[in-house]
């Protein structure tokens, strides 16, 4: 299959060139949106011409390792410019492009005659390039650059519309949070060139010469190390923490998902694809990439366990309270983030990714959905202004309820499959308080779409300064196909052991060597007729009290929950404890510095030190300018601290 | 009496930098005499010309090395790869100031020449194996600073940046020639393979321990000065933010590369002997200046002061590499001042090309909507601002990543914690000159002029922060081949 090592490079390249041309040729909004889309979709062509091709290789040898160029070779440090096509980047490639290209599609029509849409293919074909280089990249440095890429995208993108105040302020937050994991990202990757002496993968064979890669080795790697026994444990844990950061940061989990909601200022389309379906799965295929150094610490596997289930539970309940319509679908997707980074800290990575790749159809399908409502009710978010949407807009409605069943875990739509799949994981592998955890979340899912349903579409309007209309075509045909993937996409696992059955645990098998999960059908049940209930409740409550809501009023529940409310709609207060006991003091310190080693606003402390100094010295004062005086002061306290260790300390 | 014995002199291991200063010379001669006045770019592209002779005059000497004038001055491949980015530094800022000058009413015909003597002086830094070379090094660049810091005369700010930047630089000299006293004191001898030698031979004795820390450490704070470190920094932004931009700019990469690279010679040869003392000193240095500097930046609206800033935070990088006493150490620190110094030259071009004639406010609000009047520009600065940044593919991302493993490997893992931190902190400030570029309206009309000086800089500053993020490994190979047979 010599064609797949050079075709592999094309389904990168294709958004690349996208890129390139809408940033420095292409003008106009109609070119620049066929272009963007044109790319994406090849790209997708690509893929699937790629993915069959590797279908048809036996199973041991599906990996295709494609190196560009040397990208960094000095002595030991060898670092290939690679990608590579294997089982697990093959899912992933296969639903970048392909919601993707959906997206894409979509903006056309959602974005019409916005003054900059040129500039938002540009991103949107830079983002999807990569994305693609973050699945693709055969070791830690290119999925790298494609986590920093994809954040700087992200960047741009939820900063789109900048004319509003919070759009600027959540795209510089997002970047801000985001920058905590890759330090901690940087610093994993230091650690493992250190330890393992490589960061490819796998090994590769460039001219003839293996350059080794570290997953496949680690237990012979960390076995060789000399020293205490608790070592490899403690050199496996340590970098594994590092990377749990680094997913945290970008997958959006406690404590740093503090940043989706607010990034839900950007277009929805872009929530659809980067805050939803793709980027903040990032850090879950890096998990599930790294598989092999995580398995290697218990203590790291507990964490990410812990912070799964903790954090589906928090955005669980967030979502409840929420009237912003995509607020509630931003805690939800933080909330199903949270079931995958579970399912990883379970081993159950196969669910974990079956998971992701179902949430992408339809949690992409409800953002599109909330698109369409947002782009038909003239820019409305708020859902206390809106109701009875569903004879207004029937194809969105009806496509919304296929999303919403699928999320909420309704049987057979494809949320159930995926759902069930980590709960059962769970369950047979005694893990009782997470499964628990996420049995309350996944019923509190259900509750709060149901909730969705019942305030956007049913009930009589409640807000009549505006007609609603229902979007045109170039939008609807990518929420009917979504549709169909979020229904159907359950067939990719079936548990059961039938032909076609447990076919994503067998295609992944070469990569992450996992059995496929068993089936239980007391869990299945009672997780449907939780779903069913707990989805009829909230649709029910919400219906019935429809008249209670009021544009700009509190929530009929709130009179049953009070304070208990107020704390889901501030998803506990996590965002005021940051800016509290974060952001205030580090403000105060910048100003603090700012204060003492910048020059144009010297004053107290400096002052002080200088007053001293003037005084001890004397003669210093003779010097015309304050400020040189000062600095020459500073200068003197330098020369003291320095000689003074020189000659004192190190004694 | 004994006859005087005049040691043997090999002028050809001195060839680039007599180029330099010969060259340098003669053009100060033409520019007065044959040059009409306002034809003066012509002196400019002469002197441009003139760098660029002396880098090639050093091709041949690739494979010479040697010493000369009693082991004073060494040509190795060390010094001559920082012959050649001084050279290029050179070069560039000179192109920068090509239109800079007349559009500001300052053109001078003898601004060229000085630029190369400035860079004369840093060759002698990269070729100086005695602290007494090291010192007329120094001072042959400080000097020659001096009046170019204050050559935007009719400017308030220029002559106060020259006039502060002297007095603190005279402070700096009497440091260094009082610790080469102390040095000899102890060692009795000022050269670098002499002082090895003396502390290899033999233990010291207590009072000259004291006179030779002491004496080491009075170098090492001149050395502090002229490369910015915390807390000898505090004239930087001041001078940055006074001086002609393009001086700025020449200083911000070249007089802190040149001193940073005698610096490793100096630590890495001399001082080997005595790591121990001035290790943790080096080493609290470099934490608090990627600190302060970093920090520092966050809070400037003007751009000059953020840059200043910048290059405070960078230098405590590349410290990094100094510090760790490993081929690696020093490979990473040669990718790293190549790698800085085309980014910080691009984007201090940008700056140039923004800077509206006859003003001295260099406000960030400047770069709001770039992108819609001068798409090729804000991509250009967008791409320095990322290099500076270290985000991948860029050269600054590699330079910062081989920095950063080699303290790691080398035993500084904390330092290397302190630089992730510190430059993810530093995202910040860089990223807002993009946000201001791509996500804001322009806030007044600025008229960008671009020239062929200029363009030629970001192109070229361009061109290469990106070739080096993506293909390192040539840079890599040639730095490594630059510390074969590195001698004292």
């Amino acid at each position: 299959m010599a064609y797949l090592n050079w075709l592999i490079w094309l389904i990168p390249l294709l958004p690349l060139l996208g890129f390139l041309l809408n940033v420095f040729v292409v003008r106009r909004e109609r070119p620049a949106g066929l272009l963007a889309s044109g790319m994406v979709l090849g790209a997708f062509v690509v893929a699937v011409v790629a993915v069959i091709g590797l279908a048809g290789l036996p199973a041991e040898s599906r990996r295709i390792m494609s190196t560009g160029w040397q990208w960094i070779s000095t002595g030991a440090f060898q670092v290939p410019f690679g990608i590579m096509l294997d089982p697990l980047t093959a899912v992933m490639v296969l639903l970048v492009t392909g919601v993707g290209a959906l997206i894409h599609i979509y903006s056309i029509g959602y974005m019409h005659g916005d003054p900059r849409v040129v500039r938002y293919f540009a991103y949107l074909n830079l983002f999807i390039t990569m994305m693609l280089f973050l699945v693709m990249g055969n070791n830690l440095l290119i999925l790298f650059l494609g986590w920093e890429g994809v954040g700087l995208c992200s960047f741009l993108l939820i900063g789109y519309w900048f004319e509003r105040r919070s759009a600027a302020e959540a795209a510089v937050k997002a970047f801000v949070v985001n920058r905590i994991g890759d330090a901690a990202f940087i610093l994993a990757m230091l650690a493992i060139f250190a330890s393992f002496g490589t960061l490819n993968f796998y090994d590769v064979e460039i001219g003839g010469v293996i350059q080794p890669g570290f997953l496949e080795r680690i237990p012979e790697i960390l076995g060789r190390t000399v020293g205490p026994s608790w070592q490899p444990i403690a050199v496996a844990t340590g970098i594994s923490f590092l990377l749990l950061i680094g997913a945290t940061g970008k997958s959006a989990q406690f404590p740093l998902f503090v940043w989706l909601p607010d990034a839900m200022a950007g277009p929805t389309p872009v929530s659809a694809l980067i805050h939803a379906a793709t980027m903040v799965t990032a850090g879950v295929y890096m998990m599930a990439r790294t598989e092999s150094l995580f398995q290697e610490s218990l203590a790291t596997q507990s964490w990410v366990l812990w912070i799964g289930a903790l954090t589906a539970l928090i955005a669980g309940t967030a979502a409840v309270a929420q009237w912003d319509i995509k607020r509630v679908l931003a805690y939800s997707t933080v909330s199903q983030l949270g079931f995958m980074v579970a399912a990883c800290g379970m081993g159950a990575y196969v669910a974990a990714i079956f998971h992701l790749l179902t949430h992408g159809l339809f949690k992409a399908l409800l953002f599109l959905g909330s698109g369409s409502v947002i782009h038909g009710t003239h820019d409305t978010q708020d859902m206390r202004r809106m109701g009875g949407l569903r004879t207004a807009m029937p194809t969105t409605f009806w496509t919304y309820l296929v999303g919403a069943a699928a999320l909420a875990g309704i049987v057979p739509l494809a949320g159930f499959w995926s759902k069930d799949e980590i709960l059962a994981h769970a369950l047979s592998h005694g893990n009782w308080p997470q499964l628990i955890i996420l049995f309350l979340t996944s019923l509190l899912t259900a509750f709060y779409m149901g909730r969705q349903v019942a305030l956007v579409f049913y009930g009589e309007q409640r807000d009549h300064s505006y007609h609603a209309h229902e979007s045109g075509r170039v939008m609807t045909v990518p929420l009917l196909i979504l549709a169909v993937g979020a229904a159907l996409g359950g067939l990719m696992n079936l548990p059961f052991s039938i032909p076609g059955g447990h076919w994503l645990s067998d295609w992944l098998n070469p990569v992450l060597h996992e059995e496929p999960g068993e089936f239980n059908l007391a869990l299945a049940l009672l997780a449907t007729a939780g779903a069913v209930g707990m989805g009829y409740l909230g649709w029910w409550v919400y219906t019935r009290n429809a008249a209670r809501v009021k544009v700009g009023g509190k929530d009929p529940a709130y009179r049953y929950t009070g304070d208990i409310w107020d704390g889901m709609e501030e998803a506990w207060y996590l965002d005021a404890a940051y800016n509290r006991f974060v952001v205030a003091p580090f403000r105060a310190l910048g100003g603090f510095l700012a204060r003492v080693f910048d020059p144009q606003g010297i004053d107290g402390l400096v002052m002080g030190i200088g007053r001293f100094f003037t005084w001890v010295g004397g003669g210093v004062r003779g010097l015309q300018s304050g400020y040189v005086r000062t600095y020459a002061l500073v200068f003197t306290v330098g020369v003291l601290l320095v000689l003074g260790f020189v000659l004192i300390f190190t004694r | 009496m004994e006859p005087l014995q005049i040691p043997p002199v090999n002028l050809i291991l001195l060839a680039p930098l007599l180029t330099v200063v010969g060259w340098a010379s003669a053009l100060l001669l033409v520019d007065v005499f044959l040059i009409p006045e306002g034809k003066k770019k012509l002196t400019g592209y002469l002197a441009i010309a003139g760098l660029l002779v002396a880098g090639l005059v050093g091709l041949p000497l690739w494979n010479v090395s040697g010493s000369t004038f009693s082991g004073m001055l060494v040509l190795d491949r060390y010094s001559l790869s920082l012959t050649w980015i001084f050279v290029i530094v050179g070069a560039l800022s000179i192109a920068m100031a090509l239109d800079y000058l007349p559009r500001h009413g300052i053109e001078q015909g003898e601004f060229y020449p000085l630029i190369m003597f400035a860079v004369a002086g840093m060759i002698l830094l990269a070729q100086g194996t005695d602290l007494i070379v090291l010192f007329l090094g120094i001072e042959a660049l400080s000097i020659t600073l001096y009046i170019l810091t204050g050559f935007a005369y009719p400017r308030l700010t220029s002559e106060e940046a020259a006039m502060k930047y002297l007095v603190l630089g005279a402070f700096a000299a009497g440091f260094f020639v009082y610790g080469i006293a102390l040095v000899y004191g102890a060692t009795g001898t000022t050269s670098l393979a002499g002082i090895a030698e003396f502390l290899g031979r033999q233990t010291l004795v207590a009072e000259d321990q004291t006179l030779l820390l002491a004496g080491a450490g009075m170098v090492l704070i001149a050395f502090s000065f002229k490369t910015a470190l915390v807390p000898f920094h505090m004239w930087t932004p001041d001078v940055y933010e006074g001086s002609p931009t393009p001086v700025a700019a020449f200083m911000s990469v070249g007089t802190k590369g040149a001193a940073l690279a005698a610096l490793l010679r100096v630590l890495a040869f001399a001082f080997e002997g005595v790591q121990a003392y001035w290790l943790p000193v080096l080493a609290a240095l470099a934490a608090i200046t990627m600190v302060v500097g970093n920090l520092g930046a966050l809070g400037q609206t003007n751009v000059k002061r953020m840059l200043a800033y910048s290059s405070i935070g960078h230098a405590g990088y590349i410290l990094l590499g100094i510090m760790v006493a490993s081929e690696r150490g020093a490979e990473a620190f040669l990718f790293y001042l190549l790698a800085y110094a085309l980014t910080n030259l691009g984007a201090f071009g940008v700056v140039i090309a923004l800077e509206q004639q006859g003003e001295s406010v260099w406000s960030i609000e400047d770069f709001a909507g770039l992108y819609q009047r001068r798409p090729m520009l804000a991509v250009a600065m967008a791409l320095f601002m990322f290099s500076l940044a270290g985000v991948p593919p860029t050269a600054g991302f590699m330079a910062k990543f081989f920095i950063f493993t080699a303290a790691y490997e080398g035993g500084l893992g904390w330092l290397a914690l302190v630089g992730v931190i510190t430059s993810a902190i530093a995202a910040y400030f860089y990223l807002r000159v993009v946000v201001k570029m791509f996500m804001q309206e322009p806030a007044r009309e600025v008229q960008p002029e671009l020239n062929r000086g200029l363009n030629a800089d970001i192109i070229i500053a361009g061109v290469a922060t990106l070739l080096i993020g993506l293909v390192p490994t040539p840079f890599i190979f040639l730095a490594q081949q630059s510390l074969v047979a590195l001698g004292g």
